[in-house]
This record gives C-alpha cells, structure tokens and sequence, in this order.
C-alpha cells in the first residue's frame, strides 16, 4: 500500500503503477462527484477520464498545501464545468420566479438511497443542477458561483432556488409513491 | 427559521453525497492508459524534435564559425603576404641603388636632449646618413617588419623605415625613391625628423625619455613587439600542444532503430519444430522512439594547432518499447520476446498484444578526432570518428508483468552481433574553468554503420541516436 506522498511522487515521474494506484484509490470517489454534474453515467465517466488526465499532467505542480482529495475534486469540478460549459451557453440561465419557493414540506433524505439521489440530482435542468452542486454540496457562496460561471448572483440564486423546489418536489413524489406501496404490502 | 430550513436542507444533501463512491467501467483506466501512452509519445517526439534541432543547429553553427575563421585566417593570411611583398621590393630598389638594411644595432652616443640622427645604415658610399649634432644618437634602423605606417608619412628621410615599417604606405616608397637620389635631401630631412620619438614611431607609445633612459630603445622596442605578439598567441591558446587530458562524460538522448524485418523472421515463427503453437501472424512494433544513455571516460592529446584526438570506453544502453504478440517458451515461463531477434533456436508462442520494452547494453570504445574551430575561454569543437560497440546484452521486459523477462548475453545463440561499427559526428561546446578543467555540452549523432542483429535473424537494426552529451575534462 502506497502512502498519499509516494502516490504523487510516483505520479510525478509518470509513473504508470502510481498512477493506476492513484486512480484505484479515488476513482469511485472522484466518479461519484461526477455522476451529480453529468446528465448520464457516459457522460459521468467522460469527465472522470478527462479529470484524471488532467490530474496526471498538473500533479508535479501539486505543492501538497491542500488536501489532495481537495485539489483532485477542484480538478474534477472544473473539467466537468468546462465540459458542461458549452450547454449553459446553448441554454443560457436566466433568473426564475418559483411560486412554490420555501412552500415545500422539507422531506428527510434518510430513507432515500443514493442511486435514487442521483438520479433526481441528475434530472434536474443543467443550469439549476450545477448551482445546486455548486451550493448545496461543495459550499461555494452565490458570488463565487457567479464569478465561475459568468452569471448574475441574482441568476444563481434563483437558479438555485428552482433546484431546490424541483428536488423536494421530487423527494415528496419519490415518498408518496413509497408510502403508497408500503400500504399495499 | 427559513434560513436555518435551508441550512438544514443543504446539510441534508451533502452527507447524503459524502463519502459515495461509485465504481468506473474496466475502460475508463484503458482509455486513460491509452491517452497518458499517447500523451507521452507525443512528449518523446517533441523531445526527439528538440534533439535533431538542437544537433542541427549546433553542427549549423560550428559550420558557420568554421566559415568565419577559414574566411579570417584567409583574411589574415592575405595581409602577410602583402605585407612581406612591398618589403621585398623595397629592397629591390635598396639594392638597385647600393643600399643594404643593416642588422639591428644599436649605439647610442652623447644621449641628452631629443637631438636624433638615423642612419639608414646603408652600406654603399652614398648612403652614409649619420647626421651628427650636439647630444645627438645615433640609431641604425633596427625595424624589419611591421611598424606604424602614419609617422613615416612625411619622412622621406627615413627610406628603410617606411620601406620595412609601412608597406603599404605608398608616400613612404615615394620619399624613400626620392631620397636615394638625394642625400642631402634625406640629412635636411632627418634632421626635421630628430625630434620625433623613435619609440612612437616603432611602438606606438614608447616615449623617448625611456629610450634614451635605458640606452636599449631597439631592444625594447623589439622584446614590446615580441611580447606582445607571444600574449596575443598565449589569449588564442587554450591547450599547449601535445597537452594530455582525461575526462568524465555522460550523456543522453532518443534512439531510433532504423529497422526492418524481413519475411524470415515471420517464416521461422512457423518452422515446424519451431513454434508449435503460433495460430497467428506474429508481429512487433517498435512504439515512438527509444532512449539512450552512455557514461565513462576519455582521453584526448592535442596533436597540433588545431587537432585533438580522443579515444575512451562507454557504457552504452539503448532501449526502444514494442507492442508484441508473440512469447518466448521455455521451461518454467512464456517470456516477453520480438520478431526482430526470432533465431532458429527460438520457441515461440502467440499471446495478445502487449507493451514490452527491449533494452540493449554495450560496451563503446569511440575513437575521434576533433577540429578547434574556436579555443579561447569558450571552445567549439567538431568532433567525428568511429566506436567500437562491444555488445553486452539484451533484455526484453514485458511491462505489464504479464510475463517473464528475457536477458540473452551475447554469444552463438544471441541474435546480435558481438562486434558493430558506429559512426560518430557532434560539436562540442567548452567552456575553460580554469587552467585544468574544462566543461563541455555535446550534441551529436551516433549511427550504425551495420545492422547490429546478426543476419540469421532475417532483420535489420541500424541504430541511430541523437544525443547531448556532457563532459568534465582535466587538462594535464
């Protein structure tokens, strides 16, 4: 088993045994990541593919002052976003009125599998679907998310407000539909 | 309360993502490993690319300094062969009127002020030039070669120094003409001349107070002159002649195989008795472009003003990557193996394609001989010759490990010949420390006069490697 340093080392020098360690170690993780921005699981491991070259090429410049997990994931999101970036241009992200805004019962996620998350996550508009990742999961602010992806910080918060209404929308229709089958059995 | 409902509704979302994983398909590493093989092939070209332009470039250079020095000795050369010719004349129309330069001498008589005769020192009756006056010296002209042109310019007098001193000075020929017809003329004008320094006109800077000080102005004038000529020679000079030097040296660079196969190799695969097992067309390719590194040492003699021979020995290891289908057989393990090196005595098996990298090690002896195109504090050097490349081994790695590896020394059963002839042509860029070490960056070419694969293999092997060399000379 490869120490965290040894990995980037050997990754370093091109190494292709560190690299398939490194790629062992935080694909699953990384492709998770990637499943929340992509569409589709082909698109999910487009990105993963493409955020691992990347990773492999910038890796000697990796000064270790983050986490690697933290700069990995920062790759990630950003090959995703440049992936992503051509269809929030076709569609550009307008500001949203939600009538239903904060008038939706909030639904635990507990009972609800991850599968089943990601697949709501994934059916959510492009535009709503990475401000809600950018907010909700990865904790960017709405200014940053705004200076990211070239948008009003009035758009990503209204975008993410439409997120948020779709997803609990879901969530309760997800639940009904469990409690109605839970009643039959 | 709304605010902490989304804090809670956000925090919900993120531990429900934390920490998930979802495993990738078996194709996304492949097409990553495809893509990182390319991405480095690629680097390796580029890196190729840098070396061939580098060694052009280099060899460009050096030819481009070659030029300029044969175009300054020729220069150089053309300015002593005017410069000996009107001396000759002059002393043909010496001679056609009695008159003979004589051999340095100096005599100094009753030195004190500036009162200065010269003495053409001509032998015949009618040149009898001493002018004698209170507290003057007499100095027979001592200059044979060289000197300043402009001070003789106006000085008719003073025929033998500007006919030796100034050449080319056509004025100081046509005084000297003048005064051989008219000594009188010439006194009148050694006298105008006497308070002229004789060290300014031979040294250009030598004050007269020094000449007359000393009593020796000839003397000094000559020993500045040769002087100065030995410390111009000593600045061009990095090595004194028949110098021995040592050095370390290493260097590094791509390697091409410059190969080709033959139906023979393939023929063999399907030889019965040979490769029982083989179903189907064995094929190895040579993937991008190898590496090469060499170390060890040399020693080098200085044989004459421009030429520098070297001999030393090397080792030399040249490895290359091939995508092969075949496997060596033997008792205990299927090993990595090319159809390059198939032999009669190779028992061969077929296998999915797979990467192997194929290594070969010799031991180089280089014999050279190099021309100083520039030996100052930094040198340019071209160097060409001949190695004898002694060939140690081969070694063949599958680098999944997938399968053993194969390492054959060489001998009757190797595919490689024992002894390969190579040509070698670099520039050689130094840089003089000091007095004994020297510094040099060598880019060059390496090639094969013959195939190093023995001819029974059906193949073909002509390496060809552009290196960069580097080298830590100790200069005896």
């Amino acid at each position: 088993m490869h120490s965290e340093i040894e990995l980037i080392e050997g990754c370093a020098k091109g190494d292709r045994a560190a690299q398939r360690a490194l790629y062992d170690r935080f694909s699953g993780r990384m492709l998770a990541l990637c499943h929340r921005y992509a569409k589709s699981t082909q698109e999910a491991e487009d990105i993963l593919q493409e955020g691992f070259i990347k990773i492999f090429g910038s890796i000697s410049s990796f000064r270790q002052e983050a986490k690697l997990t933290t700069w990995m994931t920062r790759i990630m999101i950003n090959t995703a976003l440049n992936m992503q970036r051509q269809k929030l241009y076709l569609l550009p992200m307008v500001d949203v009125n939600d009538a239903n805004l904060y008038e939706q019962e909030e639904i635990g996620l507990s009972n609800f599998h991850f599968a089943e998350l990601i697949r709501m996550v994934q059916s959510l508009p492009d535009g709503c679907r990475i401000i809600f990742n950018l907010f909700a999961i990865e904790g960017y602010g709405h200014k940053e998310i705004a200076d990211m992806l070239n948008i009003s910080e009035g758009t990503s918060k209204s975008q993410y407000n439409r997120a948020k209404s779709l997803l609990q929308a879901k969530l309760k229709a997800e639940q009904k539909y469990e409690n109605v089958r839970e009643q039959k059995i | 309360m709304k605010t902490s409902e989304n804090r809670k509704f956000e925090e919900e979302w993120k531990n429900a993502m934390e920490g998930a994983e979802v495993a990738p398909s078996d194709h996304v590493w492949t097409s990553i490993d495809l893509e990182l093989s390319n991405a480095e092939r690629s680097e390796m070209k580029k890196r190729v690319l840098f070396y061939q332009r580098l060694a052009a470039a280099s060899v460009l250079f050096a030819l481009c300094l070659g030029a300029a020095g044969w175009f300054w000795n020729y220069e150089e050369a053309g300015v002593k062969s005017l410069a000996s010719q009107p001396v000759s004349n002059n002393q043909n129309e010496s001679a056609s009127t009695s008159t003979t330069t004589s051999k340095t001498t100096s005599a100094t008589e009753n030195s004190g002020s500036n009162s200065l005769t010269l003495n053409t020192g001509s032998s015949g009756s009618n040149n009898n030039n001493s002018v004698k006056g209170s507290n003057e010296t007499d100095v027979k002209h001592p200059i044979k070669n060289g000197g300043n042109n402009n001070v003789f310019t106006n000085e008719g007098s003073v025929r033998n120094i500007a006919a030796t001193t100034s050449p080319l000075d056509k004025t100081g020929l046509q005084y000297a003409k003048e005064s051989k017809s008219d000594d009188q003329q010439r006194y009148q004008n050694a006298l105008e001349f006497e308070n002229r320094s004789v060290a300014e006109l031979a040294t250009n800077g030598l004050p007269i107070s020094a000449i007359q000080l000393t009593g020796k102005p000839v003397e000094q004038i000559e020993s500045a002159r040769t002087f100065k000529m030995v410390k111009k020679e000593d600045k061009r000079s990095n090595y004194q002649d028949g110098n021995w030097w040592a050095s370390l040296n290493g260097s590094g660079g791509a390697y091409n195989q410059s190969s080709s196969s033959s139906s023979v190799a393939s023929s063999l695969l399907f030889q019965p008795g040979t490769t029982p097992s083989v179903n189907q067309t064995p094929t190895s390719r040579e993937v991008g472009v190898g590496t090469s590194f060499s170390y060890g040492m040399s020693l080098g003699k200085k044989i004459a003003n421009r030429w520098v021979v070297m001999g030393g020995v090397n080792y030399l290891n040249q490895s290359i990557d091939y995508n092969s289908n075949i496997v060596l057989q033997d008792a205990s393990q299927s090993r990595a193996f090319v159809t390059n090196l198939v032999s009669p005595y190779s028992s061969l098996a077929s296998t999915a394609p797979y990467v192997l990298r194929n290594t070969n090690e010799f031991i180089s002896i280089p014999v050279q001989a190099g021309y100083l195109l520039l030996n100052r504090k930094a040198g340019v050097q071209l160097n060409a010759g001949v190695a004898a490349d002694i060939f140690y081994r081969n070694t063949m790695t599958d680098l999944s490990g997938q399968f053993g590896s194969f390492s054959q020394e060489a001998g009757d059963n190797s595919a490689y010949r024992n002894l390969n002839w190579t040509g070698l042509l670099g520039t050689e860029l130094s840089y003089k420390m000091n007095s004994h070490y020297h510094v040099s960056l060598i880019p060059g070419f390496r090639y094969s006069f013959n195939s190093v694969l023995k001819s029974s293999t059906g193949s073909t092997i002509n390496p060809l490697v552009w290196d960069v060399g580097f080298r830590l000379k100790y200069v005896f």
